[in-house]
């Protein structure tokens, strides 16, 4: 196995909608073994882009390259190494758990039933019991279960959480970190998008936002922790600064809030010199990196 | 089995499971046969089109389309199953569609030599097949496409079920310019239609079409599938109804005080409107289909050779009923899909009135669109000349009692079929489904009603169906529909309503029906009324002539002639050669004014008839060589031109073959014994049964079922013995029916017993009272 | 006895520190403050990442540090230990964190106004006021 070839290759990556670009020009890569998250506002295009991944949409211009292949040319070696959990989860209402999960198996060369029993037992799924009546939770929950038995090399999750009560999210990221990532971490890939991000925080190695269908950040996680800073300050009188360089600045009264995008020392060294009496300085989450990504957007526009 | 395999046979068993019954049991629908290639062909069509849609609309609607070509398998895999199994399906539904129909010819024509009708369809039985073939191509294909290409189950459905229909039409009118011109290239017709070298390039070259869209069909959807996206290009262009659904949900902008007028209704309604819009724009293309085909119909030696098309075309107005059928599966079914249902019932409107206001639209819709319409366009046709056979000369029956009548039985069935299509909506998330349900419901519902309420000919125009089974039927759907729609959240209930409530209805058809059909009303009649003071014997007794028309002549024994007319609604005169000099009206033409009338015996009109009838009777059985029998045999008018009794000069009674006599050197006149007594007065032969008169004054009736084919099984039939008196003094028929008169001047009618089904009809304990002809006047 | 005496490890997503470093640091802490001794076993990769809820690979990377600094051991088929030997923390390591604590205090008394001798001498309130506890529970007669 091919350690260096990316395990998702985008590039230039352009897809219509009749007259609107769901995907406008975006590259990312996904190396393996990382958990890349793929955020972006409702509508940017994150489900297209993943759909074009699958080859269940073509794309008009660009290229995508999963496993170094081309999904369209190559379209069951691609799929038979990576799994899939969709936005909108959708079973043979006649099956039942079991049937639907030998179903998914019988596509699959592997197939892990201890993975398969254990999880089920998590769950407190009923393999008797037929898809129809399941709740919202649990259908994501036996999608997932399809989706780590396997054990694929690439698990592509589309908004996997929405919709679903906390202790199910925290049981679905446990469960991708736990199961799926058993075996060699190395040759395990995630590609998760997703807007409840916070979740997902800990999980995340590397992410891409999108915003209409546009790359907009691309970084490591720590990386852009470490690079975006929040500075609350508060003075003992009203002072103006000009913040030159600062991705956003709020000032009310004798409080002033900057977030800075990798200059925060110089700023800091700014604030101090007016002497603040209170001075705190904090990384952004990436939950609130993804909310000040609007700013992002009109400063490099 | 393979796992992919078991799920793809799956998806496809309801719709397959709905046409292979239909498939069975449709030729057996019909009165006769003789429409039975178009009908089958048409309902072949309709049904592999239904399964070839639901093949991939199935995944779509459930969502699982995306997700099965997320599977590391390869579609050309995919594509071999489904189309495999699509393929074996068709197959199977095909033969078993075409060895009902042939039970079906043989059983309703079995074993009579010559009947045109039968030699018609053995013919063509092969052409048919193979036209039919011809459709379910095209109707497997065009499902197969219009699926793939538009992604919306209903659209899809119309398109290819307009687009073979339209090409071939279209076909069929432009070859129409193309004759003449072709004829002086390839060579003179001839006068034989169909062996016309130029319609026969005509025609191969309309069936290379047929093939060429079949194929191309399959061909363009395996391409489509394999180049599938998880969108769909056309969809936008159908889902009209989903955008302006969701606009109209959010309430209107008022001034900004912020005060809506409270309009419910207005809006509810313009929500049908607008879900019906899809419907709309293919009865448009309907329209057009049915005008193209009033168009073909105006050249009547086009379609020579073709019967199938032939019928199609004559009778398309019929396939207008698949239309309110299909307006109601969309009706509920297509708001659950789109997942509004639950929104609507949040609305501070009562659900019955959002009800009524879905359910009475569709059906004016329905009714307007199934039945109006194309009644309309066939009077429009007529008057130009290019009438269907069904309405020989409608324009000038309008205002008849039996247009009138028939116009109600339409116009009942369209308002029918949208009933069934709404009913079966509320029991389904889709389309597809609701309209599987709506074929099964209504099909099941025409069967079995059908065979329980005793009938075994269902005649969609005629008196077939039993009112009983209307009513019922029109009081069972509308309320199942409501109740379903009204607790559509429950689905466990919901079957067992819907299951309990049918086996209710039809158990209380099944008891209303045999009442009435057992006359159980009866129980509380005496038997028969008594018959007054003797006033003839069987020492001395009266002869009685029938004859076809339906004029009864009874002589006396004191010479006097006792005649009268009997007027029947229905006129029903079957020409039987040969027998025409023997029944003419020995006077001319009766000077009978209305009623019975008594001739004094001395009057030249009794005279005459006595003695002139007796001398034809004679010399006719002695050309025929029928000395053996009795002239009582011949009294009787006779309704059937297979079989008659007789009476043998030693009074044994016989039944024999009919049809021979006809030959005068026939060696196989064959005569049979019935029974043993030897005496027997008189007897009379209907259609299915045979009356006779004993010695003793009492009256005997065979009732031969279809089943008693030939004069061995009608001679082993033991007879009844019919009503209770046993002074009865002569017997006759008339008008088809059998009259008996007893011994104190009353005439008393038997009617005549149809038996076509499982459930034999028992004669009737109460005979008719006609009249005393001694009450006669003059 | 008091809360940082645990393994309860926590993931400071504003700190701006990559997250493995973070482990790294708090389960030094933990070494050094008693809530992990000498030969007990770490919690497994698996089970500290669902519990977390970060990625495998980064608790991966952290116990490897661990491991490249020496602090820890991994006995193939028992797991991570603790390393015996060795003491975690150097005494300026110590003092880093000492000194973090004490300029948060400091700051927090600038805010509040209190001025330097009031600051040391409630400090050495404090201070004098948990050695008597301490004693205290050595003597039970007190």
């Amino acid at each position: 196995m091919d350690t260096n070839v990316p395990v998702i290759g985008i590039q230039n990556l352009t897809r219509r909608y009749g007259r609107h670009d769901a995907v406008d020009g975006l590259s990312l890569t996904v190396r393996r073994g990382k958990c890349y998250g793929f955020f972006g506002r409702n509508g940017a295009g994150k489900t297209t882009t993943i759909k074009c991944l699958l080859n269940l949409l073509r794309p008009n211009s660009g290229t995508v390259r999963v496993f170094g292949l081309d999904p369209q040319k190559h379209e069951t070696t691609v799929k038979a190494r990576l799994t899939y959990v969709p936005d909108q989860v959708a079973f043979y209402p006649w099956m039942t758990v079991g049937e639907t999960l030998e179903y998914l198996a019988s596509f699959r060369a592997h197939w892990n039933r201890d993975t398969e029993a254990d999880l089920l037992r998590r769950f407190q799924l009923d393999p008797s019991k037929k898809t129809q009546g399941l709740s919202k939770g649990q259908r994501t929950q036996l999608a997932l279960i399809g989706a780590i038995c396997p054990g694929p090399e690439l698990l592509v999750l589309d908004e996997p959480t929405s919709g679903l009560d906390p202790i199910v999210r925290r049981e679905f990221i446990e469960t991708v970190i736990g199961a799926y990532q058993s075996g060699d971490p190395e040759q395990r890939t995630v590609f998760v998008s997703t807007h409840l991000i916070s979740e997902f925080e800990g999980l995340i190695d590397e992410f891409t936002i999108i915003d209409q269908g546009r790359e907009l950040l691309t970084m490591e996680s720590d990386a852009a922790r470490n690079r975006f800073k929040k500075i609350r300050a508060r003075f003992s009188q009203e002072t103006k600064l000009g913040l030159n360089g600062a991705l956003r600045v709020k000032q009310g009264g004798r409080e002033l809030e900057v977030l800075a995008d990798g200059n925060s020392d110089k700023l800091l060294s700014e604030i101090k010199a007016h002497q603040p009496e209170e001075l705190k300085v904090e990384a952004l989450s990436l939950e609130e990196i993804f909310v000040v990504s609007d700013v992002l957007k009109k400063s490099n526009a | 089995m393979n796992l992919l395999l078991k799920k793809e046979v799956r998806l496809l068993l309801p719709s397959a499971a709905t046409v292979l019954v239909l498939a069975i049991v449709t030729p057996w629908l019909g009165r006769s046969p003789y429409s039975l290639f178009a009908i089958i062909t048409a309902v072949l069509f309709f049904g592999l089109l239904l399964m070839a849609t639901s093949s991939f609309g199935r995944e779509i609607s459930a969502g699982t389309f995306s997700s099965m070509l997320a599977q590391p398998v390869e579609r050309r895999r995919i594509w071999r199953v489904k189309i495999g199994l699509l393929a074996l399906a068709a197959a199977l539904i095909f033969a078993v569609c075409f060895a009902s129909c042939f039970l079906r010819i043989h059983d309703y024509w079995a074993d009579v030599p010559g009947n045109t009708g039968a030699l018609y369809l053995k013919n063509n039985f092969a052409k048919a097949a193979g036209t039919g073939a011809l459709f379910a191509l095209m109707a497997l294909s065009g499902g197969l496409w219009t699926t793939l290409l538009l992604r919306h189950a209903i659209a899809s459905f119309w398109v290819a079920f307009m687009v073979p229909a339209g090409v071939i039409v279209l076909e069929l009118l432009v070859d129409a310019q193309l004759v003449s011109v072709l004829s002086a290239i390839v060579g003179e017709s001839s006068n034989m239609p169909g062996q016309d070298p130029a319609r026969t390039v005509i025609y191969c070259g309309m069936i290379a079409l047929g093939v060429a869209y079949g194929i191309a069909g399959i061909v363009f959807s395996w391409r489509l599938f394999l180049r599938a996206e998880d969108a769909a290009r056309f969809g936008d262009l159908f889902s009209l109804s989903r955008e302006r659904v969701s606009d109209d949900a959010a309430p209107a902008k008022k001034s900004s005080r912020g005060v809506r007028a409270w309009k419910p209704v207005r809006a509810l309604l313009k929500k049908e409107f607008q879900l019906h819009t899809v419907s709309f724009l293919f009865v448009g293309a309907f329209l057009i289909l049915h005008v193209l085909a009033i168009l073909l119909r105006s050249d009547e030696t086009l379609l020579n050779g073709f019967p199938v098309l032939q019928s199609l075309v004559q009778f398309f107005w019929v396939f207008w009923l698949i239309v309110p059928l299909i307006i109601g599966c969309m009706v509920v079914a297509e708001e659950r899909k789109f997942g509004v249902l639950e929104n609507q019932f949040c609305l501070p409107v009562t659900r019955f009135g959002q009800f009524i206001l879905k359910v009475l639209p569709t059906l004016a819709f329905g009714i307007i669109v199934g039945s109006v319409l194309p009644l309309a366009l066939e009077i429009a046709a007529s008057s130009i000349g290019a009438s269907s056979s069904g309405f020989s000369n409608i324009k000038n029956e309008l205002t008849s009692w039996h247009f009138i009548e028939f116009f109600i039985k339409y116009v009942g069935a369209a308002a029918g079929l949208a009933l069934v299509g709404i009913w079966g909506s509320t029991l389904a998330k889709n389309f597809l489904q609701a309209t599987s349900i709506a074929i099964a419901g209504a099909g099941a519902c025409v069967v079995i009603g059908t065979l329980i309420t005793g009938k075994y000919m269902f005649r969609l125009f005629g008196l077939g169906l039993p009112i009983l089974a209307v009513i019922v039927a029109a009081v069972v759907f509308p309320w199942l529909a409501w109740r379903n729609y009204k607790f559509f959240a429950e689905s466990e209930r919901v079957w067992r309503r819907n299951v309990l409530t049918f086996a209710g209805a039809l158990l209380f058809m099944f008891a209303g029906s045999t009442a009435f059909y057992h006359r159980a009303w009866e129980v509380f009649l005496r038997a028969e009324p008594a018959h007054g003071a003797a006033k003839l014997s069987l020492e001395n007794p009266p002869k009685l002539r029938g004859n076809i028309g339906s004029v009864l002549q009874i002589v006396l024994p004191d010479g006097r002639v006792w005649a009268d007319t009997f007027e029947e609604k229905y006129r029903h005169n079957p020409r039987v050669r040969g027998f025409d000099a023997l029944w003419q009206n020995p006077f001319g033409s009766l000077p009978v004014s209305q009623g019975p009338q008594i001739f004094p015996a001395d009057s030249d009109l009794a005279a005459s008839f006595t003695k002139k009838t007796e001398d034809i009777t004679l010399d006719w059985i002695r050309e025929k060589n029928l000395e053996r029998f009795a002239p009582a045999s011949f009294a009787g008018s006779i309704y059937n031109i297979q079989w008659q009794g007789y009476i043998g000069n030693d009074g044994s009674l016989w039944i024999g073959n009919r049809f021979d006599l006809l030959k005068t050197d026939s060696a196989e006149a064959k005569y049979l014994q019935v029974g043993t007594e030897t005496d027997w007065l008189g007897v009379v032969t209907l259609l299915q049964q045979m009356i006779a008169l004993k010695a003793d004054g009492s009256l005997w009736q065979w009732n031969f079922s279809y089943k008693d084919e030939t004069l061995e099984k009608k001679a082993r039939v033991t007879p009844a013995r019919l009503g209770i008196h046993n002074d009865w003094v002569g017997v006759t028929g008339v008008q088809f029916r059998a009259v008996a008169l007893a011994a104190d001047g009353s005439l008393w009618m038997w009617p005549q017993s149809y038996d076509h089904g499982p459930l034999m009809k028992k004669p009737r304990k109460q005979p008719k009272r006609l009249g005393n002809i001694f009450d006669a006047a003059r | 006895m008091t809360e940082d005496n645990s393994m309860l490890l926590q993931i400071d997503f504003k700190s701006g520190s990559p997250v493995y470093l973070q482990l790294v640091d708090q389960i030094r802490y933990a070494a050094a403050s008693g809530g992990l001794r000498a030969g007990e076993p770490l919690p497994s990769i698996r089970a500290l990442a669902e519990e977390l809820r970060v990625n495998r690979n980064t608790i991966a990377r952290a116990y490897e540090e661990l491991e490249r600094q020496g602090i820890t051991e991994s006995i193939p088929g028992k797991g991570c230990f603790l390393n015996e030997s060795q003491s975690p923390y150097t005494k300026t390591a110590r003092q880093k964190i000492l000194i973090k604590k004490i300029d948060e205090a400091v700051v927090t008394a600038h805010h509040l106004q209190a001025g330097r001798e009031e600051f040391l001498s409630l400090a050495g309130d404090r201070l004098n006021f948990f050695e008597r506890k301490l004693k205290g529970k050595d003597n039970p007669k007190n």
